[in-house]
């Protein structure tokens, strides 16, 4: 390509960010990708690890300059991972620096890594991706349209508000004239709709943008609106309508003819403020965080004050606090709720997705979340385009709007461990693909620009590729009993709950990793109940085989066993990317066998020197090595030929293709 | 007097455990199921809401049925009560100002164990059941306004401040009952017995005999050519806060053993703790020296120092740790104490760890307790949480063992530990750093010996650092020092989640006793005391209640890393508060949810099928034997991961 002007540069020093520790290899630099694989080291033959940075994930380059050694390179990533490289040559660093400058910063969308990535399917396996979430089924599911809820084609052509989907729900008594007038009153057209219906107290939770009421404008057909949404829930006289944003926020956008909902003009309404700051504040305060936790060398007050200086935290508790609060008025007091915020696009995404999670088990399963994100972020106009970056655009539009609504289902999933069908895996997953470009999804800012974009044509669906994989993103404690029982989660929000997310921003610093993990310990024990499952299938039948019915206390008769369960015992799992400790006790074992002369752990190799273990260091070799296996297989095609069960990290590590 | 604590009712407590809750509401059900059914030893008093709930899911989804039968168990005037545990007093129409569900009307019963609150006002009733020996202080709160009722704060030494007032009493001639607990709270200031001596039940196992020094010292290989077990201090002579039993080099005659004591603070000579079983390299512990301002040397501890060096072939170094930070350790010097000198001591080379004194911890501790009972305030958590320094202590404290154990580990040098006296930061970072190392202390019953070792034996004061029925609260010398390092090991399973086969109850309920007074264990400030008090024949081992139901104490994770060493991230990034201890009060306080017994059932319908597994492949093993056995390779294959794992 024509903005590469060095495809490959040796020599380059990969440094650790946290330790002194570097590695030696060769940096490329293709089309897509970022490529560093380290020299083979002297007691291996094979070569070492390799870091595959997509350009769409690169958030910013730095050149650094120049020291003794060479020039040095940082790089972020929108995934959070941050790589120093150190360049012999500085004409060999000005040239990667400035073409990547080009190549991260694509003008159009066509130069997207979607449109190129290519993972061989044929045109109906992909059209069968699309086809995987349908949100005409989901709003069925919720039992919607029904004699009080109607379905409108109102906004079929885009006419009415381009950033909403086509098919939209109102109450049966919103006419057309109302519904028009009403999105005529509202910022950029976005008048109130359906987003989740409770059925069991047929309460409904809507969804729009500021009224432009300025000071004192009022408008019926608004009003009118907000009565229908009202007299369609018999349960309850009126209807909330929160604000998400602070006060003050909405009091400053009365200057500018907008603004929030009079009480004394609307009947029936309850009107209530909810305080999330808007879409500046959360970018700054990320970018405080990501400061605070990359310093070298952090002392324990200065990691707690920056913690909470960055305020990062307090705001994940105030989408949490207003999620709580939505939940609670629909769940408990059978009222209907409106939620807005200024373009209702952020913070009510954020609301309205996570409040649903609260009221309704299915969006804690892995489809049911896949449903979630396509209705309120996708469909709705959630600005992926602009928040994420995806072309080179205003970057006063990016913020960390969706990272945050993730985090705040992980903070939710340890909360409730048995609650979620998902791990945390899935959600990081996801994260790395909003980003990543990979996928048609997340293109775009909303429906019509993605149908002008012909995405379902042209590009393919992340959510088949993650359905596909989908048992790398079980939690092992899932409990669907536990859902039966407590429908609605009420979580806490105390402070102390709301705790900093290690493997979202700590993910690739792998000396941040922990030793042992629950997550693991137990994943492995499910899998050895599949592997003593599907033995004793074998012996079942191989008694069969001998002419013998086995004693029937075993469930119906097993299907024969593949040939892959019978002649493969599952592959042992690479060591975690994430993890750190080994995954099962096989490995534990052949390595304390290989250790027999000093009993010292795996754990225990890499510490010889104080400094480092004290502070907490990185892996050893030998799982660095498999490490670097399983980031070598980083190109799509390989994913067919994967065994049957796939480690966790081995998705993790693909994401980057 | 009932006597209710057999052990058959021990048996059915896991049953009794409250179920976790989700509101408010809720909890008064568990509180009062919990209570109603009073198992004896149980010390939790019932306003105790997340601990031990992770480990008892199978009630949370039938609160319903708990909450009858507490309710006809409320009918019941009376806890049970305990094996000589009698009545002292009773009052009626008393307030307890709950600070979760605000106030209660009710009736308080004192015993010479504890004080039991009841309130009919909430159905099911509410019960508060507190163990009188975690009473720090009980003060009159003075309320000059009115004069018709008089208020009490009870102050706990588990971080909750109960509340009560009742109406000023007539007749003045009769003692409020919160003076009738003061005097059974401190039983020590009233001339009394502590409780723990009248507690008579019997155990099926004899907590006593958990810890024997001589078969620990085998264990580890000693005697052995460099170390051997001396008798010097059989009566106490040598040091009276070390215990009977000592190893020493095998080179240094008792004769000189004398000397090298009077060079020691309190006498505590340097000796061994553990020793690494194959590179011989040593944990030894003793007190500082007494350098003083001159610089005093003895020649007999420098030739002690160096025979511990000697008794390592592996190394011609000795790391010597001192606990404190070294401005503190040179103040010592105006008291006589001090540090070694790389001077006098060839080849030892001096490192100081930075932990802070019993006083600095006990202030920490105290700042978190402001923060956390009875509410956490909603803004600056965390600036607050980092003004107490707690977690900064926990990590310097962690940092140390972790160097001492690297040091033995992977240095294969021997190292010596000492602080001040050697019986608190000392005990912390031996006992910490030996938990990385050995695997044994790991287990339920090798932490057991971990604790009788380092903490009781070797003479941690935890009369004068609880202050067991002593009613002077202030007392200097009281300091949370082992409630610290319990929190350290707790940061260590958070770490490890399978490398300990103890759970997060099991930690609780060694502090909640540690308090409680029922069990003789914590009681006293040495072995000496100890013996001369008779505590082993007159009072129960807080290890027979544990030892005598392990089930409840067993983590299910836990697979036997006993050969390897831990080495924790000691990143601040992974410690965090523990709110299972210092927070449970709180209702709001959510307990995790019971991850542990999904894994337990995951580990049970492993062993089933592991059954079948078997059971199967036996008869396959045998059908083909007699017809074509070449065939029946590739099943037993894909067993063997299996096998090999339980």
């Amino acid at each position: 390509m024509e903005h590469i002007r060095t495809p490959k540069v040796e020599q380059v020093r990969l440094v650790d960010r946290f330790s002194n520790k570097s590695t030696n290899g060769t940096l490329y630099l293709t089309a897509t990708h970022l490529i560093f694989v380290e020299s083979g080291s002297n007691n291996t033959a094979s070569a070492g690890q390799e870091i595959w940075i997509l350009h769409h994930h690169i958030a910013s380059v730095e050149k650094q300059s120049l020291t003794t050694s060479g020039c040095p390179l940082v790089i972020q990533c929108r995934n959070f991972r941050v790589v120093h490289f150190v360049v012999q040559r500085e004409r060999d660093c000005h040239d990667i620096y400035s073409s990547l400058l080009r190549l991260l910063r694509p003008v159009h969308y066509e130069e997207l890594y979607a449109f190129s990535y290519n993972p061989k399917q044929n045109d109906q396996q992909r059209e069968e991706g699309w086809q995987l979430i349908d949100l005409g089924a989901e709003f069925e599911r919720m039992g919607v349209p029904n004699d009080q809820w109607q379905h409108t084609d109102v906004n079929r052509d885009y006419k009415v508000c381009e950033t909403y989907p086509r098919d939209l729900y109102v109450p049966i008594t919103a006419s057309k004239p109302i519904i028009v007038g009403s999105s005529k009153f509202r910022s950029k057209g976005r008048f109130p709709v359906l987003t989740y219906f409770y059925q069991e107290k047929k309460a409904a939770v809507c969804r729009c943008s500021q009224p432009l009421s300025g000071f004192s404008a009022r408008c019926l057909e608004d009003e009118s609106m907000l009565q229908a949404i009202s007299k369609a829930n018999h349960n309850s006289r009126f209807i909330y309508v929160m604000d998400t944003r602070p006060k003050l926020n909405a009091l400053a956008n009365r200057a500018a003819g907008k603004g929030y909902e009079n009480e004394d003009n609307y009947s029936n309404i309850r009107f209530q403020f909810v305080g999330i700051e808007n879409i500046h504040v959360m970018r700054a305060s990320l970018q405080k965080l990501l400061e605070v936790i990359g310093t070298r060398s952090l002392t324990m007050s200065d990691y707690l004050v920056g913690l909470e200086s960055s305020g990062w935290l307090r705001h994940i508790k105030a989408v949490v606090d207003a999620a709580v609060f939505l939940t609670k008025a629909v769940t408990l007091e059978g009222a209907s709720v409106l939620v807005h915020c200024s373009d209702g696009w952020d913070r009510t995404a954020q609301v309205c997705a996570l409040g649903s999670l609260l009221m309704d088990p299915y969006y804690r399963t892995i489809k049911g979340f896949m449903v979630l994100i396509e209705k309120d972020w996708i469909s709705f106009g959630h600005k992926f385009a602009d928040r994420c970056d995806q072309l080179n655009g205003d970057p006063k539009e990016v913020s960390p709007i969706f990272t945050q609504f993730l985090e705040c289902v992980y903070q939710l999933t340890e909360q409730f461990p048995q609650a979620f069908e998902y791990s945390e895996w899935f959600l990081l997953q996801i994260h790395e693909h909003v980003h990543s470009c990979q996928y048609g999804n997340f293109l775009g800012n909303n429906q019509r620009q993605r149908e002008e974009l012909q995405l379902r044509e042209r590009t393919h669906s992340l959510w088949a590729y993650l359905m596909s994989e989908k048992q790398n993103y079980l939690n092992p404690f899932y409990k669907p009993s536990y859902s039966e029982a407590h429908p609605v989660l009420e979580p806490s929000t105390l402070p102390y709950h709301f705790k900093f997310w290690r493997n979202m921003y700590h993910q690739f610093d792998r000396s941040m990793h922990p030793r042992q993990s629950i997550l693991k310990t137990t994943l492995t024990l499910k899998e050895n109940s599949r592997e003593a499952e599907s033995t004793l299938r074998a012996l079942e039948t191989r008694l069969q085989q001998l002419g013998v019915t086995p004693i029937a206390t075993s469930d119906p008769p097993a299907p024969p066993p593949t040939r892959d369960q019978r002649t493969n015992p599952l592959p042992p799992r690479p060591d975690s990317l994430i993890l750190g400790a080994p995954i099962n006790h096989k490995e534990v074992q052949r390595r304390e066998e290989e250790d027999e002369q000093d009993e010292v752990g795996e754990e225990a190799m890499e510490s010889t020197d104080t400094e480092r273990t004290v502070e907490g260091s990185s892996g050893s070799e030998s799982r660095k090595q498999s490490y670097g296996e399983l980031e070598g297989t980083c190109n799509g095609e390989l994913a067919k030929e994967e065994p049957a069960v796939v480690s966790l990290e081995l998705g993790v590590a693909r994401m980057t293709c | 007097m009932e006597k209710s604590g057999s052990v058959d009712s021990l048996g059915s407590k896991p049953s009794s455990r409250q179920p976790s809750v989700d509101s408010l509401s809720s909890t008064s059900t568990s509180r009062s199921d919990r209570s109603a059914q009073a198992k004896p030893p149980s010390v939790l008093s019932s306003d105790s809401v997340s601990t031990s709930a992770e480990f008892s899911p199978e009630l949370r989804v039938k609160p319903k049925a708990t909450a009858k039968k507490a309710h006809r168990d409320s009918d019941k005037e009376e806890p049970q009560l305990l094996p000589n545990e009698t009545v002292q007093d009773m009052a009626y129409d008393i307030t307890y100002f709950c600070p979760f569900t605000g106030a209660l009307r009710g009736t308080v019963m004192v015993t010479n164990y504890r004080l039991f609150f009841k309130s009919m006002d909430k159905d099911p009733a509410f019960m508060l059941d507190l163990p009188l020996g975690v009473v720090s202080r009980v003060e009159k709160i003075g309320n000059a306004s009115n004069r018709v009722d008089s208020s009490y704060g009870v102050v706990c030494k588990d971080m909750r401040i109960l509340r009560f007032s009742h109406k000023q009493v007539d007749d003045t001639l009769k003692k409020s009952i919160f003076e009738v607990l003061m005097k059974f709270a401190f039983p020590v200031s009233n001339g009394l017995q502590i409780f723990a001596f009248e507690y008579g039940q019997v155990f099926p196992e004899n907590g006593w005999k958990v810890y024997d020094p001589i078969s620990e010292y085998k264990r580890q290989g000693i005697p052995n050519e460099s170390w051997r077990i001396t008798k010097v201090n059989d009566h106490f002579e040598l040091c009276d806060t070390y215990p009977s039993t000592l190893v020493v080099p095998v080179n240094i005659p008792d004769e000189d053993l004398k000397r090298v004591a009077a060079f020691r603070a309190k006498g505590r000579i340097p000796v061994l703790s553990w020793i690494h079983p194959e590179s011989q390299a040593t944990v030894t512990r003793c007190s500082q020296p007494m350098v003083g301002v001159n610089g005093k040397r003895s020649k007999e501890d420098e030739k002690y120092l160096q025979a511990i060096m000697d008794a390592n072939a592996q190394s011609h170094k000795l790391f010597i740790f001192d606990a404190r930070p070294s401005v503190n350790a040179a103040a010592n010097k105006m008291k006589g104490g001090g540090y070694e000198s790389e001077d006098a001591y060839q080849n030892a080379e001096l490192v100081f760890l930075d932990i802070h004194n019993i006083h600095v911890m006990r202030e920490s501790l105290r700042k978190i307790k402001d923060l956390v009972y009875p509410n956490i305030e909603d803004s600056h958590w965390l600036s607050n949480l980092e003004s107490t320094h707690w977690l900064e202590h926990i990590k310097l404290i962690l940092a140390g063992a972790l160097r001492i154990a690297d040091k033995v580990e992977s240095g294969k040098t021997s190292v010596v530990v000492h602080c001040s006296d050697g019986w608190d930061r000392t005990a912390q970072l031996t006992s910490l750093s030996l938990l990385m190392l050995d695997g044994y202390y790991r287990t339920i019953r090798g932490f057991e010996v971990l604790l009788e070792k380092e903490w009781l034996s070797f003479g941690h004061r935890f009369q004068l650092r609880i202050g067991h029925g002593d009613k002077n609260h202030n007392d200097a010398d009281r300091s949370p020092v082992f409630i610290q390092f319990i929190d350290c090991v707790w940061q260590l399973t958070r770490q490890f989640p399978a490398a300990f086969e103890f759970n997060e109850y099991f930690l609780v309920t060694i502090l909640d006793h540690l308090y409680s007074c029922l069990f003789g264990t914590f009681l006293c400030n040495s072995e000496q005391q100890r013996l001369k008090e008779e505590i082993p024949k007159r009072t129960v081992s807080v290890w027979s209640y544990i030892n005598s139901q392990l089930e409840e104490f067993t983590n299910p994770m836990y697979v036997n890393y006993s050969n390897q060493v831990l080495f924790p991230v000691v990143s601040l990034r992974h410690l965090e508060l523990w709110s299972g201890y210092y927070i449970r009060w709180n209702p709001r306080m959510k307990p995790q949810e019971p991850i542990h017994q999904r894994h337990k059932e995951l580990l049970a319908k492993r062993a089933e099928l592991q059954k079948r597994v078997n059971e199967l492949q036996r008869e396959v093993t045998n059908r083909s034997a007699s017809s074509s056995s070449e065939r029946a390779g590739s099943p037993t294959r894909s067993i063997t991961p299996v096998q090999t794992f339980v």
